[in-house]
């Protein structure tokens, strides 16, 4: 992950990291000597800040043998390894918390954690400090998030790494091996506990390990650190603009939560001026978020010469709200004809604003029930619309699995006829037919009857199908898992080259690792309300925290799945009556 | 074609930008294409695959004729002859085509269910294959029908030049029901079952088994509204007397069929927009 070492000016805080972040470059973490020594050097850290001890759970595996001390059982959810590094693993449905609690009422703490996902742990193990909301951390393979701003930093987490939260009443501040990586401001606020959390996933068994931790607090860090941020903020700054890199702009101004350098908003707003002549889509999100960080004027400024050279988009979506009744049918009864009974109405769809652009793709994600399959289908025209308008410039197609399929036709009839109903000629069937029995791999059943197929032939015939056109505006329906497992890969090329042909996908899937390689844009749905659009990052992390959400664990219930450990308290360093 | 369609979708329907000519008569060819390769497929799923469909389709309306001729003949005691047989025969065969069309014009839409409510598949098409299939089941009948007919010296003769008006007079009537009814059959789901008996009422309020003379002097004028009561002597006015039929009348019930044919496309556009709540 590159980011910029922060070095030198302004407090000593910065200057221990830099020293820490220069020890740990390709040192492993994993060791009890490795550990022993980074302790040493987080202790005489912290004592410059004049923070206390509440935790050390570095040295000789303190961590370990507290938690020995504390009778965990090898039959629960969190386990010692033989290293002493704590081994956090759930099944489906299950939570595995470790919870420090009696942490006294301070402005300032210091945590550090020492962790490694070597196995698959998707993204939900979470740090939470109680109190300090702001704080939350998120781990995945493969990125880390802040999940107040939904800020994500990308980077290998399969070997041990250092994680250091610093929260002060500026903020909190993320440090990984060192080097300075978040920043959100906030009012700040009293860290009482600290919970690490598992969350269980519904098809996986997950694991973390975590190799040390620990936790100082105090009343105060030394001045000088925001400003010291500051000014290297705005150096980093311009070399950001010097070299053209928008995203990477943006990118920046989310991780350390801070407005543009006055310095700097001209020659940003030239460069954004400059952007976006063609082709890759149009983050049109990308613009509002950084017009959003410039005074009033540059801002109106730089909106207008954005929409001088935007192309028009082809899929327009204002302002969209779409009501369903319960009971449809009831509409036309006489109970409701003649003795005016009220129906019942809901809104399946409110709020909902985007746009894609010529080269988008676009991912629409979402909880089942979310409303994401109205949205397509509302796209299409396909169901009336409350309010709002949809301008759709394109020929365009809505994909799903199964259209119009007779069981007692031929594959080949139902080719045709399938191919008929997503509106293309015969002419352009005939010469498209080859290739799909092809794909297919039903050459020699192709003249069956379609009922007669196993569910295999079914699902390999309706994808070849509906993989074969390539409308100008392209809508899937959760197509892209179709297939078993041995077509997959042949599938998953197939999707790859539909998308080159397509001037602008909108997808609905569940498939997080899709949004973020493939897709421009994304959009979230939850229960029918559009909660986030743009960076598919971000976007998926306000996903993730609406997931999780419905998996918040209670304290002291579930017991049968969840190993939740509140000793830590007692076993801690800090003197008897609490900080002083 | 490559002309740039823009819909705009709003809470009162969706509109689409007009095509050019060369645009629409393509649009027309292909559509026209595609419910010729519908029709080929029903034709095949329901008849030429099953063991019995074509016997069926062939025998069914002397079957149907004979039913109604011993019950009105021979039962009835109205007196047996040749001629009452081929006068039902050819009414039967005609009202067969009108009452297939009508009958199953209600479930239409719920039978493309899952189509319409993932695709813009044109829903005037499906009608159109609808009446097209059945078109062609009536051509079948004909096939049967002529050489029957022939073989009890009722021959093709020069009269026979009036049929496809007299069956486009009918077309046109059936054109604006079907539509109608395909729209209405979209929200109430009962509403086949009325059709079935209000088709079987009309059937029997129309000279099918009966010859229009058997109707009082003083009713006929109401009795002529009804447009079967020109149409089905037409045809046994060309078929078994060999002769060109009024063709006023006919005229007029096409005009006006058409007509609200109009109107009833419009009702179906602009109630494809709700079907998906309904199907």
């Amino acid at each position: 992950m590159a980011q910029p070492v922060m070095t030198g000016q302004g407090g000593t805080w910065l200057c221990a990291m830099d020293e820490i972040a220069s020890v740990l470059e390709g040192a492993v973490l994993d060791g009890l000597a490795a550990r022993s020594r980074l302790a040493r050097r987080l202790e005489r850290q912290a004592q410059a800040e004049g923070l206390r001890v509440f935790c050390n759970g570095f040295e000789d595996a303190t961590l370990a043998r507290l938690l020995a001390e504390a009778g965990i059982d090898a039959a629960k959810p969190v386990v010692l390894t033989t290293g002493g590094a704590l081994h956090l693993t759930t099944g489906p449905e299950e939570h595995a918390i470790v919870r420090f609690d009696g942490i006294p009422d301070a402005p300032v703490a210091a945590i550090h954690l020492i962790a490694s996902f070597p196995s698959n742990v998707e993204s939900n193990f979470y740090l939470e400090v109680t109190g300090r909301e702001d704080a939350t951390l998120r781990f995945a393979n493969g990125s880390v998030t802040l999940v107040n701003n939904a800020s994500v930093a990308r980077m290998d987490t399969e070997p041990a790494a250092l994680f250091s939260l610093l929260l002060t009443g500026q903020g909190a501040y993320l440090f990984v091996n060192g080097v300075l990586t978040k920043r959100y401001h906030s009012e700040g606020g009293q860290a009482s506990a600290l919970v690490l959390r598992l969350v269980g996933h519904e098809s996986a068994d997950l694991s973390a390990l975590v190799h040390g931790l620990g936790i100082w607090v105090g009343s105060r860090v030394r001045s000088g650190l925001d400003d010291a941020l500051t000014s290297r903020a705005t150096a980093y700054f311009d070399d950001l603009i010097a070299a053209g890199d928008l995203a990477a702009v943006h990118s920046w101004l989310r991780s350390f939560d801070t407005e543009v350098p006055p310095g700097a908003i001209s020659r940003l707003v030239e460069l954004a001026e400059a952007q976006f002549q063609g082709g890759g889509g149009v983050p049109d999100w990308l613009m509002n978020e950084l017009a959003r960080n410039l005074p009033p004027e540059h801002r109106e400024r730089l909106r207008s010469a954005w929409e001088d050279r935007m192309p028009p988009p082809s899929v327009e979506v204002e302002d969209l709200a779409v009501r369903f009744y319960r009971q449809p049918n009831r509409r036309l009864a006489f109970s409701h004809l003649v003795l005016r009974k009220p129906l019942d109405a809901f809104l399946v769809l409110r709020d909902v604003a985007f746009r894609a652009y010529p080269g988008d793709i676009v991912g629409v994600i979402g909880a089942n029930g979310a409303g994401k399959s109205t949205l397509l289908r509302a796209i299409s025209g396909l169901i009336p619309i409350s309010a709002g308008r949809i301008t759709v410039r394109g020929r365009h197609l809505l994909l799903s699995p199964g259209l119009g399929i007779r069981n007692e036709l031929s594959g080949k009839d139902n080719i045709f006829l399938a191919c008929c109903f997503m509106g293309l000629t015969l002419s352009d069937t005939r010469e498209l037919y080859d290739e799909i029995v092809d794909f297919s791999e039903l050459t020699e059943s192709i003249d069956q009857p379609f009922k007669y197929y196993s569910d295999g032939m079914k699902s390999r015939l309706i994808f070849s199908i509906a993989t074969a056109v390539a409308p100008e505006i392209l809508m899937l329906d959760e197509l892209l898992n179709a297939g078993d497992i041995r077509f997959q890969k042949k599938a998953t090329e197939r999707m790859d080259g539909l998308l080159e042909r397509t001037k602008v996908v909108v997808v609905v899937t569940h498939s997080i690792p899709f949004v973020l390689e493939k897709c421009t844009k994304a959009v979230l749905i939850n229960n029918g309300r559009q909660l986030a659009y743009g960076d598919p990052e971000e976007v998926v992390s306000r996903y993730l925290e609406e997931l999780h959400l419905d998996k918040e664990v209670g304290m002291g219930g579930e017991t049968d799945n969840v190993a939740t450990m509140q000793q830590i308290a007692q076993q801690s360093f800090l003197p008897s009556g609490g900080f002083s | 074609m490559n002309q740039l369609i823009t819909y705009i979708v709003t809470p009162s329907g969706v509109q689409q930008t007009a095509r050019n000519l060369q645009g629409s008569w393509q649009a027309l060819r292909s559509e026209l294409s595609k419910i010729h390769y519908i029709v080929q497929t029903e034709l095949r799923v329901k008849i030429y695959d099953k063991t019995l469909g074509l016997f069926f389709l062939l025998l069914e309306p002397i079957l149907m004729a004979t039913v109604y001729y011993v019950l009105t003949m021979v039962l009835l005691g109205s007196g047996t002859s040749k001629a009452t047989f081929f006068n039902i025969y050819v009414a039967v065969v005609f009202w067969r085509w009108f009452n297939r069309t009508i009958d199953n014009a209600p479930g239409l839409f719920s039978g493309y269910g899952s189509v319409l409510k993932q695709t813009n598949y044109p829903v005037y098409s499906i009608v159109m294959s609808h009446i097209a299939l059945e078109f062609t089941n009536v051509c079948f009948a004909l096939v049967v029908l002529v050489p029957f007919l022939s073989a009890f010296h009722y021959l093709p003769n020069y009269a026979y030049l009036a049929l496809p008006i007299v069956m486009l007079s009918q077309f046109c009537l059936m054109l604006p029901i079907a539509l109608s009814l395909a729209t209405a059959g979209a929200f109430v789901k009962d509403l086949q079952g009325v059709v079935y008996a209000v088709v079987g009422i009309w059937f029997y309020l129309s000279p099918g088994i009966y010859p229009v003379d058997r109707i009082p002097e003083r009713y006929l004028w109401i009795y002529n509204l009804n447009p079967f009561a020109h149409i089905l002597p037409a045809y046994r006015t060309i078929m078994l007397r060999g002769e060109f039929p009024d063709l006023l009348p006919l005229a007029v019930i096409a005009l006006i069929s058409l007509a609200l044919a109009v109107g009833a496309s419009r009702l179906l556009a602009r109630a494809r927009y709700h079907f998906f709540s309904y199907l």
